[in-house]
């Protein structure tokens, strides 16, 4: 994997899983498991350190792997909600 | 950390930072000026400076607020809230929203007697700019937030990048130094010195704009009701005894008075706080009965508290003055860290894009410092009662950034900095002179005039030593 390749992989890791945050919340607040602002009050918390972490892991397979899998997991729970 | 990380996290902190550095310089400047904005609008509407800090509310001028209250609800005007004289602003206040700002007149706390202020956005206009760029809304809310991730990953990186020299560079600034050894320690020092304060601000301001940054889908959300347009029903009871129990029971003057269809909601901020834990006490408007709200729950208490940390509304002048030099830091730290990045690439003649993004920097961000005091320049200037002459303000203001941003294109590379920054240096230490031609007689006798005055003097000094800095290095 080219340098370029490896960025871009991590760049897009970062977006996925801000995609995952908000499904993931959704879901979360969709099923009354937390409330809205409590919800955005975590998700502000721990914002950063999650989403760099694509740029902290060794594989750039992994850093966009991981995420990808959380946004469709979360994109999965949130149509199959009750 | 490992050399590949470090290369990683590198590529990180310098791409994130040119693509949102310019935004983030704005943002943090606009929030620095309005952690003042009521003393900007103050000085900006000298005519109010016959209304000294501390005057009491008189129950007769409330009552006329609330006449005129009436009045513009019987002509149908949009609804409005009171702002009541506080330490900051002595002033009785009708406030609506205009869709950028809070605007409407002023009175007299003694008795309730209209002044006769300029139209201006004032301080607010800071305000406003910070956190929606002036664009319509919610693009320039989605923009600033869109910014505040990148400056979270920013800031972020750059601690993991230096974490290794944290406390070696608390001590390290070599002004002799080579131009981009020099602005890295300026840049390193202004983001260790006060990095508790960097990370505070962005993580309340994520928090503030977190219905945009972390939006919520809801796949059964039911289509929106039609907008109903609220009605006030304003009281038509004596609002003053109210007043006086709500500030009898929470022990602090009161702040601001909002109506709605039913009730009336007084809220009285307690002052030298840092939470904004504003709970109203609140009566039925039709019978002035006290009306218990739910006592607030621990998450809105924490909302209050990063709320108040990010606005700083309640602080008293100490803190107040330490989260201004926490935000001129954060500025500084932007601006060296932007600037260091074309000399350093200059100095490596690595030559792709560095001349034009070496006169965006010097356009953009010398830009908006210059048509910020040419705001200044332009309220005292424009006839007091010139048609639209708060819009006028604001587009002299866009222009000048507009034209500073072009003339570094047009100017020669050795004195790109120069030319602005002299502009600059003008604008601020001429700011002393025009306040004591236009601003209020006996000047000397108001410390709020006197203080922005001294700031603009000291940013016009720091610009002019910028020009004579950057002369030889360019």
């Amino acid at each position: 994997m080219t340098t370029s390749q490896d960025r871009t992989c991590r760049s897009m890791g970062i977006v996925l899983l801000w995609g995952a945050f908000v499904l993931w919340g959704s879901f979360a607040c969709d099923l009354a498991l937390v409330s809205s602002r409590s919800y955005r009050f975590l998700a502000t918390i721990i914002a950063a350190p999650v989403l760099i972490w694509p740029f902290l892991t060794k594989k750039p397979q992994l850093a966009l792997g991981v995420p990808l899998a959380l946004v469709l997991s979360g994109a999965l729970m949130l149509h199959f909600a009750p | 950390m490992t050399p590949v990380l470090r290369a990683r996290l590198s590529w990180l902190h310098r791409w994130t930072a040119l693509v949102a550095g310019w935004i983030v310089f704005a943002i943090f400047f606009t929030g620095t000026l309005s952690l003042f904005d009521a003393e900007l609008t103050r000085w900006m509407q000298p005519e109010s400076a016959e209304i000294l800090p501390e005057q009491p509310l008189s129950d007769q001028a409330l009552e006329h607020a609330m006449q005129i209250l009436r009045d513009d609800e019987r002509q149908g005007k949009p609804s409005a809230f009171l702002s009541l004289p506080s330490a900051r602003d002595p002033l009785l206040h009708i406030f609506r929203y205009d869709g950028h700002a809070l605007i409407g007149p002023a009175l007299n706390p003694r008795d309730g007697r209209l002044i006769a202020t300029r139209q201006t956005e004032g301080g607010a206009f800071f305000f406003n700019f910070h956190y929606t760029l002036r664009l319509p809304s919610p693009w320039g809310e989605y923009l600033v937030a869109l910014t505040t991730f990148f400056l979270s990953l920013l800031i972020l990186s750059g601690v993991l990048l230096h974490l290794s020299r944290l406390i070696p560079d608390y001590f390290t600034l070599r002004l002799h130094a080579a131009t981009p050894r020099c602005l890295l320690d300026l840049h390193v020092l202004t983001g260790t010195a006060m990095l508790p304060f960097h990370i505070m601000i962005t993580w309340t301001g994520l928090f503030l704009l977190g219905n945009i940054a972390f939006p919520l889908i809801s796949h059964d959300a039911a289509p929106l009701p039609p907008a109903v347009v609220e009605h006030h029903h304003l009281p038509t009871f004596l609002l003053a005894p109210l007043v006086h129990k709500t500030e009898r029971l929470t022990g602090n003057a009161v702040t601001y008075i909002l109506f709605s269809a039913e009730h009336i909601a007084i809220y009285s901020l307690r002052p030298d706080s840092l939470s904004i834990h504003d709970t109203p006490m609140t009566f039925d408007n039709v019978t002035g009965q006290a009306v218990a709200p739910p006592p607030p729950d621990r998450v809105e208490r924490a909302e209050a508290l990063l709320t108040g940390l990010h606005m700083a509304h309640t602080m008293g002048p100490v803190l107040r003055w330490l989260w201004f030099l926490g935000g001129l830091a954060a500025t500084v730290m932007v601006a060296s860290g932007l600037v260091f990045h074309t000399a350093r690439r200059r100095a490596s003649a690595r030559q792709l894009t560095s001349p034009r993004l070496e006169r965006l920097n010097a356009g953009i961000m010398s830009g908006l410092v210059f048509a910020s005091l040419a705001y200044l320049w332009t309220n005292r200037l424009i006839p007091y009662d010139w048609k639209d002459r708060s819009m006028l303000e604001i587009t002299t203001l866009f222009v000048l950034w507009g034209s500073t941003a072009l003339l570094a294109f047009g100017l020669p590379r050795a004195v790109l900095w120069s030319v602005p920054l002299a502009l600059t240096a003008l604008a601020g230490l001429g700011i002393p002179l025009l306040d004591l031609l236009t601003g209020p007689s006996h000047l000397w006798r108001h410390s709020l005039f006197l203080s922005v005055d001294a700031v603009c003097a000291l940013t016009g000094l720091a610009a002019l030593s910028g020009a004579l800095w950057m002369r030889p290095r360019t």
